[in-house]
C-alpha cells in the first residue's frame, strides 16, 4: 500500500499540468488563509478613538474608501486599481475566500446528494430506480439559471440563496454517474458473495459497491468545484448573488458592467477592472480543471 | 443412502427472469432459466451439477442461496421449509396459506409428507393465525440462521473479492455479523482460517491483488468455511484456475469436506472434475434435469440420450484411442421459448412422435437413478 502510494505520488508530480494545478490550487489556499495579513480588513477614512484605522465588522464587506464611484487605475496604494471607491485588490484577496466557500460547500453537498440518490437508484433498482431517475430528469430539464433566478426569486437574493439553488440544481450528474458505475459493480461477485454472507443493504453499499465506484464521482466534484464558482458568479453579475459591495469575484464584475467598453476612443482604458477579478477566475477554475485531470490519471486503472 | 439424512431438498424449483420492453416496462416474455427442478442432497456428499452454459445450472446455486428470489416451489433446509424466510412479511403470509393451510384444508392428512406434516402438527397446535405467527416471528434470525447453514464460492477468483478491503475484513465480515465468532477473537479465528486452506496466516493484512488466482480462491474458500456452513455451493470454483492450481484446489475442498463433514453442490460444465469430486451427479438441459445418478451410474450407464452424448464428449488422454462420438446437431434453443414436449427433442438422434407432444416426467429407473426421457438407454 505504501509503495503504491508512493508510486501514484511520483507518477503525480512527473505530470507539468498536475504540478501546475496543485501549485495554483496551493497558492490560491494561501491567499485565502492569509486573507487578513495581505489585505487587513480595515477602513482607513475612519479612526477609531485611539487614531487607529477602523475595524470592519464584516471584512467580507469591502470598504468605501473614495466617493467617487469612477474607476481609478493602479497606484502604489491601491495596485489593482478601484472601482465604485472599492480596493480591487481587497475584493479579489477576499474574494479567494468567498470562491473557496461556494466551491466547498456547493460541491460537497450536491455530491452527497447526487450519491444518496444515485446509490439508492442503482442498489435498488426497480420501480425505485424508476421513479428517481424520473425526478432526476425533470431536475435536468430545468435550465439551470432560470430554476436559480425563480428561487432566488422566492428565496430573497443573497449568497447563501444562491448556494441553495446551486445544491438544488446541481445534484443530478452525480446521481446519474454514480447510478450508472453502481449498475456495473452491484454484479461483481463480491457484492453477491456480501449477500450470501447476509450482510445488510446499507453495508453493501457503505462498504462494498461505494468505495469501488466513489473515484469518478471524485474527480467529476474537483472539475465542477471550479466552474460552479463561474456560475455563481453568473448570477451575481445578473445581481441574484452576493449583496453590493460583498467581496466576490462576480460582483465585482458586476461593477464594471457600465465601464466594460472603456471610454470613447480607448476601448481597454478600464482594461483593470475587468481583468484582475476575471483572471482570478480563470485561474481558479483551471487549478481545479487540471488538479481534477490529475486524480482522473491517477485513479484511471485502465491508464496505470 | 437411504439412511443417510436429507440436507437440502428442492421441490419444483421454478425461477423465471423477466424480458421487459417499452416505455411502461411491459413484461414481454419470460426467459425460464430453471423450469420446474427437484432434488436432494444428502448430509456429506458432493453433488456435482452439470450441464452447458445457459442451462441454468449456476441459476440453480443462486437461487438455493436465495440471491436470487424463486418464482415458485419450495426449498426445504434442515427439515425446515426456508423458501418464505427471505419475503416481505405479507408475501410470505400468502405464501404459507398457499402452500400449507389450503392443503391442511381440502387433504387428507394421511397423504402428506413428512414435511407437511410436521407443519401441519404446528397447524393443528396453533390454529391458523398462530400458524402465521410463530413461523413468521423470528425472521431475521431464520435468515441469519439460513446464511450460516449455506455458503457459496464463487468462480471468478479475481472479481470475488473486494479490491479494497483487507483480508481480515474480506474473511471475518460475516462470520462477527452473526455472532459465529466474536470480535475479540478475528485474529486469532482468521488466522486459523486462512491456514487451513493453505495461506499464511500473517498476510491477513493485505489486500486481494497481492495474491495470485489460486490464492485468492482459497481466500475465497476461508471466507465461506469460517462460517461454519453445512453446505457450500461451489460455482465453477476451479474453472477459471490453471490445471496444476486447480487439482490443488479440489483436494483442498475434499480435505475440508472430511474435516468439516461439509456438503457440497458442485456446479461445473468440466465433466471429468465432476467425475473426481462428485458422489452423485445431476444433469441439467435447458432448465430442467434430464438425468440425476449415483456417479458410478451416470458415468458407466448413462440412460438419458444427452447425458450419453456428454459422455461421449469427455477427452480421453490417449491419442490411439478411437472413440465413438455422439455428435448433436444445432444449438441449444432459446430458455424464451422452449420446444414443446421433452426439450431435447428437436437434438436428440433417437426422438420419436411423442417425445415432441409429451413432456417426460423425471422416473427413478433404478434406486437412485433418475431420467427423464420416454426410451431411456434407447440409444446405445
Amino acid at each position: 500500500m505504501n509503495t503504491e502510494l508512493k508510486r501514484t505520488l511520483r507518477k503525480l508530480f512527473k505530470n507539468p499540468s498536475a504540478i501546475l494545478g496543485f501549485a495554483l490550487l496551493a497558492f490560491f489556499i494561501l491567499v485565502a488563509v492569509f486573507a487578513p495579513l495581505i489585505a487587513p480588513p480595515i477602513n482607513p477614512l475612519f479612526p477609531d478613538e485611539n487614531g487607529n484605522p477602523m475595524k470592519l465588522d464584516d471584512p467580507y464587506i469591502m470598504p468605501i474608501l473614495s466617493w467617487s464611484s469612477d474607476p481609478v487605475p493602479p497606484s502604489k496604494d491601491h495596485p489593482f486599481g478601484m472601482i465604485a471607491g472599492r480596493d480591487i485588490f481587497y475584493g479579489v484577496v477576499w474574494g479567494t475566500r468567498t470562491a473557496f466557500k461556494i466551491g466547498l460547500i456547493v460541491v460537497s453537498a450536491s455530491t452527497l446528494f447526487g450519491i444518496i440518490i444515485g446509490s439508492i437508484a442503482g442498489y435498488f433498482g426497480g420501480w425505485i430506480d424508476e421513479v428517481l431517475m424520473r425526478i432526476t430528469d425533470i431536475f435536468l430539464s430545468i435550465p439551470f439559471l432560470l430554476a436559480a433566478m425563480v428561487l432566488t426569486t422566492i428565496l430573497g437574493s443573497g449568497l447563501d440563496k444562491v448556494m441553495i439553488a446551486m445544491i438544488i440544481f446541481g445534484w443530478m450528474a452525480t446521481a446519474r454517474l454514480i447510478r450508472a458505475n453502481i449498475l456495473q459493480v452491484k454484479e461483481e461477485q463480491f457484492v453477491l458473495a456480501a449477500k450470501a454472507l447476509g450482510i445488510k443493504n446499507f453495508i453493501i453499499i457503505v462498504r462494498h459497491i461505494l468505495p469501488n465506484t466513489i473515484f469518478p464521482v471524485l474527480v467529476q466534484a474537483t472539475m465542477r468545484l471550479g466552474s460552479l464558482v463561474i456560475t455563481a458568479a453568473a448570477l451575481s453579475f445578473l445581481g441574484l448573488g452576493a449583496p453590493i459591495g460583498y467581496a466576490d469575484w462576480g460582483s465585482m464584475l458586476n461593477y464594471t458592467r457600465n465601464y466594460i467598453l472603456g471610454s470613447s476612443g480607448q476601448a481597454l482604458a478600464y482594461w483593470y477592472t475587468v481583468f484582475y477579478p476575471g483572471m482570478a477566475m480563470v485561474l481558479f477554475v483551471l487549478a481545479w480543471n487540471l488538479v481534477g485531470d490529475a486524480l482522473r490519471d491517477v485513479f484511471d486503472p485502465k491508464l496505470k | 443412502m437411504s439412511e443417510k439424512k436429507v440436507l437440502v431438498r428442492v421441490e419444483n424449483l421454478v425461477k423465471y427472469f423477466p424480458i421487459r420492453a417499452g416505455v411502461f416496462k411491459r413484461i414481454v416474455a419470460w426467459v425460464r432459466a430453471v423450469d420446474d427442478v427437484s432434488f436432494d442432497i444428502y448430509e456429506g456428499e458432493t453433488v456435482g451439477l452439470v450441464g452447458e452454459s445457459g442451462c441454468g445450472k449456476t441459476t440453480v446455486g443462486m437461487t438455493l442461496l436465495r440471491l436470487y428470489e424463486p418464482t415458485s416451489g419450495r426449498i426445504i433446509v434442515d427439515n425446515e421449509d426456508t423458501t418464505y424466510y427471505f419475503m416481505p412479511k405479507i408475501k410470505a403470509k400468502k405464501y404459507l396459506k398457499n402452500t400449507y393451510i389450503k392443503k391442511f384444508k381440502n387433504e387428507d392428512p394421511e397423504t402428506f409428507t413428512f414435511i407437511d406434516k410436521k407443519y401441519y402438527d404446528l397447524y393443528k397446535e396453533l390454529g391458523e393465525s398462530g400458524f402465521y405467527s410463530k413461523l413468521l416471528s423470528d425472521l431475521p434470525e431464520k435468515r441469519s440462521e439460513f446464511r450460516k447453514t449455506m455458503q457459496i464460492v464463487f468462480q471468478d477468483p479475481y472479481s470475488s473479492l473486494n479490491p479494497r478491503i483487507r483480508i481480515k475484513t474480506i474473511v471475518s465480515e460475516g462470520p462477527v455479523l452473526h455472532k459465529v465468532i466474536k470480535k475479540s477473537e478475528v485474529i486469532e479465528k482468521v488466522k486459523a482460517a486462512l491456514e487451513e486452506v493453505g495461506i499464511h496466516g500473517d498476510h491477513m493484512y493485505r489486500f486481494p491483488h497481492q495474491f495470485s488466482g489460486g490464492q485468492r480462491q482459497r481466500i475465497g474458500i476461508a471466507r465461506a468455511l469460517l462460517m461454519n456452513p453445512k453446505l457450500i455451493v461451489a460455482d465453477e470454483a476451479v474453472a477459471a484456475l490453471d490445471v496444476s492450481i486447480r487439482s490443488q484446489v479440489i483436494n483442498l475442498m475434499l480435505d475440508l469436506q472430511e474435516k468439516h463433514n461439509l456438503t457440497y453442490l458442485f456446479i461445473s460444465h468440466d465433466l471429468s472434475v465432476i467425475k473426481y469430486i462428485s458422489d452423485r451427479v445431476i444433469v441439467m438441459y435447458l432448465g430442467k434435469i434430464v438425468e440425476n445418478a449415483p456417479k458410478k451410474v451416470l458415468f458407466d450407464d448413462p440412460l438419458h440420450p444427452y447425458t450419453k452424448a456428454l459422455m461421449s464428449a469427455i477427452p480421453v488422454p490417449n491419442p490411439d484411442y478411437k472413440k465413438k462420438r455422439i455428435i448433436l446437431t444445432g444449438d441449444v434453443p432459446s430458455p424464451v421459448n422452449p420446444p414443446t414436449g421433452c426439450r431435447f427433442h428437436p437434438r436428440c438422434p433417437v426422438a420419436k412422435e411423442i417425445c415432441s407432444k409429451e413432456e417426460p416426467q423425471l422416473r427413478e429407473i433404478q434406486p437412485g437413478h433418475f431420467v427423464a426421457c420416454h426410451f431411456p438407454g434407447s440409444l446405445k
